[in-house]
């Protein structure tokens, strides 16, 4: 719970360090020395990082999430027999995902026969 | 696999972080976190609340398209295909656990099916299944049928009872009999007999690594045969 909420407040807080960082820069800059200036603007630069990066998943952008999933009949699809799928059907539709493509993919959202399900390995 | 309609509306959701060999993901619509093992939401607006599970099968290609031939498969992406791994499995067998449950005679990688019903938890180690399919249990008060495909690899679980008699399967050489006489194929419905045409209820099951099965179900017991 710690965690969420620091994931909940980075982004606040990471800007208001920016524009602290930013505002350091300027008042400092003319008056320091080379060490000083070289720590504000490495300051700077770990501030503008931080706030960037608390705006983004990494995890999101690590794992390729499927746009739109595409589907291939039965009789048309190349694959090894031996292949592992995970199978599901609705009614008269049936849908294979095949395990390879799922552990790279780890998340497939798709509609099945009119129903919403989201695919998960 | 699980339906993503909350509410009325329709989720779509992303990988969001990982958590010990298990995957939180986020919806795009509410920004609400999901645990994937147990559907879940764990934190932001709907929190507390529990995703609705759809019963999936892990088969063989060759299986499920002798099942369902009009059927339809995922396509490979176009621009990830290539990255697609083949070793996937034992790649990831290689990694190191954070938990592991000494003393419950099973090792952490070990594959195991889990099965819960009624809030009662059991692991079948996927050798056992494999070697002594069809295997006849009771789990949470309901009895439990697990079976191989013809293929050896495909794997199924059903309620083994119809309109409240309890069903035994049990092999003769190739063939699937219970004591009525009747024949039963690996969709879990008589093919032959006095119970032709009836299909026993098909039940999810998860198939796993024991130490991430051990440590979303505290309380699973181990079938040992």
């Amino acid at each position: 719970m710690v965690a969420m909420a620091i994931r909940q407040y980075a982004p606040i807080v990471t800007v208001v360090f920016l524009l602290i960082s930013v505002w350091l820069c300027v008042t400092l800059w003319k008056r320091a020395g080379t060490l000083s200036r070289v720590l504000l603007g490495m300051g700077l630069v770990l501030a503008s990082f931080s706030a960037v990066m608390s705006r983004i998943d990494y995890f999101e952008w690590m794992f390729h999430p499927l746009p739109s999933p595409g589907f291939e009949s039965a009789a048309n699809v190349k694959l090894d027999p031996q292949q592992m799928v995970m199978a599901v059907r609705f009614g008269t539709e049936a849908r294979a995902y095949p395990i390879r493509a799922m552990a790279y993919h780890h998340v497939v959202n798709d509609v099945v026969s009119g129903t919403p399900i989201v695919v998960t390995y | 696999m699980w339906k993503r309609v909350v509410d009325g509306k329709a989720l779509t959701f992303r990988l969001a972080g990982i958590n010990n060999q298990n995957f939180l993901m986020r919806d795009e619509e509410t920004g609400t976190w999901w645990q994937q093992v147990s559907g879940k939401a764990l934190f932001g607006p709907m929190q507390g609340r529990v995703l609705e599970p759809v019963i999936s099968d892990e088969l063989t290609f060759a299986q499920w398209k002798q099942e369902a031939p009009q059927g339809q498969v995922l396509a490979p992406s176009q621009n990830y295909q290539a990255k697609y791994e083949d070793d996937w499995e034992p790649e990831v067998g290689k990694l190191p656990t954070t938990i592991d449950f000494p003393g419950s005679g099973l090792k952490s990688r070990d594959v195991i099916l889990g099965i819960e019903r009624n809030g009662v938890s059991r692991a079948y180690p996927l050798e056992t299944v494999l070697a002594q399919s069809p295997i006849q249990d009771r789990v949470g008060g309901d009895p439990i049928v697990l079976l191989v495909g013809p293929d050896k690899k495909s794997l199924r679980a059903f309620r083994s009872s119809l309109e409240a008699k309890n069903v035994e399967l049990f092999r003769t050489g190739e063939q699937l009999v219970d004591s009525s006489g009747s024949s039963w194929d690996f969709k879990g419905c008589a093919t032959a007999g006095p119970l032709q045409g009836k299909c026993l209820e098909q039940i999810a099951i998860l198939k796993d690594y024991w130490f991430d099965w051990r440590n979303y179900h505290h309380d699973t017991s181990i079938y040992r045969h």
